[in-house]
């Protein structure tokens, strides 16, 4: 009898520890998940600054957005004037790009994948390939970390065998207590070698949710080189059918 | 018959005079043979390289697709027209490719590349490229792991990978859709062509066919080796005839600046060798003149006993035709020596290296010559010898008798 | 010192006949050797002015960085009157300026990634005789807003003259560039793969596109004479402002052709060399030959009491006169036949010529006239001559004077 509850508190012991493990390593994805979900809604729509800053030159375009999941994204450029009436859509692998000065609907084709978007720090193929964070890794819980005042997971993403990314390996630090902001991220190559880091600040409640306001991306070859994405305003979980993202809308929105 | 044993004795009786003219020839015969194998040689590697690694003899393709590499004009039916073409006359082998262009990423940098997939044991027969893949450098997809890629090392050290590292392969699949693979590097190859060294990237048609999704049975191009390369353009021909539908080109279309180049060493070399068979006539001309000059007694001598003018021109030809041969004799061995050794081992110009390996050149070359160029040359060399004989020849029977004997 | 010299010189006059025949050896072998070098240095100059004009020109200014990054945010202003100042020192023929960079082109539903060059028509002309590449349409002007599309691009493109062209890129400080083109002109290009992908605007135009203002990709310089560039470039950099701007010599901008171009320079001073060896037997035997032919007079000198070593001494002056008197000779005989193909060069016939016309390269094979090809010739022949003597000065060292005097 004795033996027997021993082994029996064992095993209980055990399972607990199996599954509190298990539900750990489970959890990084589900974080990176909720994070990036956080960040989008179902659907959002959005107006943003973004500033392309160099070491002699700098650049400021705003734009309206419309979001849904991963898959579907459409974008109006509201200014400078030069770019004014652009529009560009991403439709789960394909991007396409609106001029109406020249009346002209263009697709991007894959030569142009790895140029920053509108000249900023963040790539064509970045857009395209944002739900990659989610399938194209392995995710791990590597420790604790306090950030901008946050207490933040810290998040070692590795790509998985076949995935078609660029990077060795990608670090994100997440905030606990069920917050999931994305506060910081790290880009590295194969050579453990920091290629990019993405910052957020100036956290607000917006339609609800506490999110980062100002993030900056920042690529790490050069001094004076980033781009700050400011959200001026966000709504989420709006109406926007998958029909809302087509060309014909996108000639057609203001 | 007698004034030929006359004059074989008269040359071996003054040994220095007829060393002196033997040289001359053997000199020009050598250098004239030499300097010709070594442009040929140079010449003959570019054009060789270029089949081996670049453009083999014949290249098919769908007639539109250089116009942008659209991954969809392709040729039909590869199967079967391997087979057929593998059995025509003069063709040795034959083995087809996919052909996409893309971009090739690290993290570090992206390249427009052009991806070649390839079927390994077939493509082994037609390219050499598989043998600049040195034993330190990985292999040439000898082993059987998915998705592996074969890399140049001025692309690796622009995308700053190695062997094992990871490059991303993006796309426009058949469909129209931007895609994108992972590959492996397994594999470095270096070429004397650096341009094409960085544009030129090697995969398993397999894994290219799947991820780009090209329909089997469908290939961008069949590249076809032929036993003799000089019958490029007729086969294509025969080629084109037999399939109307897609487009046969020969080396010679493909790199049009490659048979300028050859056309244009041809001409050089020919100017050059008939300065030089100049300069070697004039120097017989010098050289006899003074061999008569110096047996003006003797000459004189056997006018004086009455030998004709008509016989001791012919004696002097013949004379001088012998040396020709005995020199012509001595300079084939030499040069043939001298070619030989230079073929094997090099003739290394490689403070000119950097630029001459990405301009498609070798740094080493090896001097060659075809066996008729040898005979070619050496009966110009002989024949120049012999003409420029006459004058002199001439000269001597110009000569007084009694003014000769009384000579001091 | 004098009676020698004047013995040496009776010498060789004594005996007309053998005199002339080693001058002769001698003067043909300098012939030879001058003009096959002329030949060779006429054809890597024209093969180097080909290249030259064709495309880079002898000079650029660029902005600094721009070699190593070529991209359109690598652009510079230049003074318009400082251009004008350059024009006009004598060296420089023309200064031409451009805007290079990529973009998208697109007609109907086909796209391809296309070369965009924005040029300024007739001074690029000046140089690169760009407008005998016109097959279609008509060329551009300076202030013309259409452009030119090479042959097999228009062809992929499936557009005609008067069809409108989509140009689509990123321009300066990531500006997007858009416009819809007017075709006016087609040209054909002899590099095939140019022809497949070049679009050409006017400057003022290309500007507009990529949003630059007044700046440019390059400044190119053409000019006259290719020992002039050294001077001129090094006069530039010090009178720009360094850490703004560049100055590329035509050198470093042809690199490998430069170094194809010298290899083939190579080639041809190995066949030089083998022609020296030719001419050096020449020479050599003829010098062997009189020597031998001599053998009894030199006996006789001694024998009467000249000493060996003033017999050297006249013998080698002997042939320093028939060197120098062979040397002056051929410089000579050889000056009408070089002024002949210098200015009447040997024209190419067949394919050839159909082949260099494309690459708008004259099909000719130049001479030069340049002073230090004959100054070099004539110093090798020289030296071959004095090795050559080594031979009668041994010879007499060596003579035995019994068996010279029966010979």
């Amino acid at each position: 009898m004795k033996i027997n509850f021993n082994v029996f508190l064992i095993l209980f012991f055990a399972l607990i520890s199996v599954g509190v493990f298990a539900q750990y390593d489970i959890t990084a994805e589900e974080i990176i998940k909720r994070a990036d979900e956080k960040m989008r809604g179902k659907t959002n729509t959005s107006t943003m600054e973004m500033q392309i800053i160099r070491p002699t030159w700098k650049r400021s375009v705003t734009m309206k957005s419309w979001g849904r999941g991963m898959d579907y994204s459409m974008t109006y450029i509201t200014a400078p004037a030069k770019e004014k009436g652009q529009v560009f859509m991403k439709r789960k692998t394909e991007m396409w790009n609106w001029m109406p000065s020249i009346s002209r609907m263009i697709k991007i084709p894959a030569s142009m994948m790895s140029q920053g978007w509108m000249g900023s720090d963040y790539s064509n193929d970045d857009i395209l390939k944002e739900s990659s964070i989610v399938h194209d890794y392995n995710h791990k819980i590597v420790g604790e970390e306090k950030m901008e005042g946050f207490d933040t997971y810290k998040i070692e993403m590795i790509p998985k065998e076949e995935a078609a990314v660029i990077w060795g390996k990608i670090y994100k630090w997440i905030s606990k207590d069920d917050e999931y902001i994305q506060v910081r991220s790290e880009y590295y190559d194969e050579d453990d070698e920091l290629i990019k880091s993405d910052f957020a600040y100036d956290f607000k409640t917006m339609d609800g949710r506490l999110i980062p306001t100002r993030i900056e991306i920042i690529p790490a070859d050069e001094e004076g080189k980033k781009t700050v994405l400011y959200i001026k305003n966000i709504k989420f979980d709006v109406d926007l059918p998958e029909s809302f993202f087509s060309q014909q809308k996108m000639k057609k929105i203001r | 018959m007698m004034l030929l044993k006359i004059a074989w004795r008269n040359i071996w009786r003054s040994k220095t005079r007829s060393a002196v003219v033997i040289f001359a020839i053997t000199s020009g015969l050598v250098g004239g043979l030499f300097a010709s194998a070594w442009m040929n040689g140079m010449a003959n590697q570019r054009v060789v390289n270029t089949f081996s690694i670049e453009t083999a003899h014949i290249q098919l393709h769908h007639p539109n697709f250089a116009d942008n590499f659209d991954v969809k004009k392709t040729i039909t039916s590869t199967e079967d027209k391997l087979e057929k073409i593998s059995k025509m006359v003069g063709v040795k082998a034959v083995t087809s490719r996919l052909k996409v262009s893309a971009m090739a990423a690290t993290a570090n940098k992206n390249m427009g590349v052009v991806i070649v997939g390839i079927n390994p044991e077939t493509e082994k027969e037609v390219f050499g490229l598989y043998k600049k893949v040195d034993s330190t450098s990985g292999d040439f997809f000898v082993s059987k792991k998915k998705n592996a890629i074969v890399i140049s090392k001025a692309l690796a050290e622009e995308l700053k990978v190695k062997i094992k590292s990871k490059i991303v392969l993006t796309f426009q699949d058949y469909n129209g859709e931007i895609t994108g693979a992972a590959f492996k590097v397994i594999g470095m190859y270096k070429t004397d062509n650096n341009p094409w060294d960085k544009m030129h990237v090697f995969v398993r048609d397999v894994d290219l066919r799947k991820v780009v999704e090209i329909p089997k049975g469908q290939n961008h191009e069949i590249d076809v080796l032929l036993n003799d390369y000089e019958q490029a353009s007729v086969i294509s021909a025969a080629i084109q005839k037999k399939y109307p539908e897609i487009l046969s080109e020969d080396w010679s279309e493909i790199q049009p600046y490659l048979s300028f180049i050859t056309e244009y060493m041809d001409i050089y070399m020919g100017v050059f060798m008939i300065i030089i068979l100049a300069a070697l006539g004039f120097g017989i001309v010098n050289t006899m003149l003074m061999v008569i000059l110096e047996r003006t007694k003797e000459l004189g001598m056997l006018m004086g006993i009455g030998m004709n003018k008509k016989r001791i021109f012919l004696m002097i030809m013949f004379e001088t035709i012998l040396l020709a041969l005995v020199g012509a004799f001595v300079g084939e061995i030499i040069s043939m020596f001298l070619i030989n050794y230079f073929g094997k081992v090099g003739i290394n110009i490689s403070s000119l290296a950097e630029g001459l390996e990405s301009v498609g050149y070798s740094a080493i070359s090896y001097p060659m010559l075809e066996a008729y160029r040898y005979l070619q040359i050496t009966i110009l060399v002989i024949l120049t010898g012999i003409v420029a004989s006459i004058y002199p020849a001439i000269k001597a029977l110009k000569l007084n008798p009694a003014e000769a004997i009384r000579t001091l | 010192m004098k009676t020698i010299l004047k013995i040496a010189w009776r010498n060789i006059w004594r005996n007309k006949r053998r005199t002339l025949i080693t001058i002769a050896s001698i003067m043909f072998a300098l012939f030879f050797a001058i003009v096959m070098r002329g030949f060779q240095v006429g054809s890597y100059a024209k093969m180097k002015e080909n290249a030259i004009k064709s495309y880079s020109g002898y000079i650029q200014i660029q902005k600094k960085g721009y070699w190593n990054d070529k991209n359109i945010n690598n652009i510079f202003e230049f003074d318009q009157q400082k251009i004008l100042d350059l024009e006009s020192d004598s060296r420089v023929n023309i200064i031409i300026p451009r805007i290079e960079s990529f973009a998208l082109a697109s007609s109907g539903d086909v796209t391809k990634g296309v070369a965009v060059m924005g040029i300024s028509p007739e001074k690029e002309n000046k140089m690169t005789k760009i407008k005998s590449y016109l097959q279609q349409g008509d060329f551009i002007n300076a202030d013309d807003r259409s452009v030119l599309v090479a042959e097999e691009l228009a062809k992929f493109l499936k557009i005609n003259i008067n069809d409108t062209l989509v140009l689509f890129s990123s321009g300066y400080h990531g500006a997007t560039a858009a416009g819809l083109f007017h075709v006016k002109g087609i040209l054909k290009l002899p590099i095939p793969e140019m022809n497949r992908r070049t679009v050409y605007l006017s400057i003022a135009e290309a500007q507009n596109f990529f949003s630059t203002g007044d700046q440019f990709t390059a400044l190119a310089f053409d000019m006259d004479n290719l020992d002039d560039v050294n001077n001129v470039e090094q006069e530039l950099r010090l009178s720009i402002d360094q850490d703004k701007y560049e100055v590329m010599g035509w050198e470093v901008m042809n690199k490998e052709l430069l170094q194809m171009i010298e290899s083939d320079n190579a080639g041809g001073l190995i066949m030089i060399a083998i022609l020296y060896m030719v001419i050096a037997f020449g020479i050599l035997g003829t010098v062997l030959m009189m020597t031998n032919e001599r053998i009894r007079e030199f006996s006789m000198m001694i024998s009467i009491g000249m000493q060996k070593k003033k017999l050297i001494m006249v013998v080698i002056l002997e042939l320093i006169f028939l060197t120098i008197l062979g040397v002056i000779a051929g410089v000579i005989i050889s000056l009408p036949l070089m002024i002949y193909f210098f200015y009447h060069p040997i024209r190419f016939t067949g394919e050839m010529v159909e082949a260099m016309k494309d690459f708008n390269f004259e099909p000719i094979m130049p001479m030069s006239l340049d002073v230090q090809i004959f100054i070099y010739q004539a110093i090798v022949i020289m030296i071959i001559s004095l090795i050559a003597m080594y031979y009668p000065i041994l010879k007499i060292l060596k003579l035995n004077i019994v068996k010279g005097l029966k010979s």
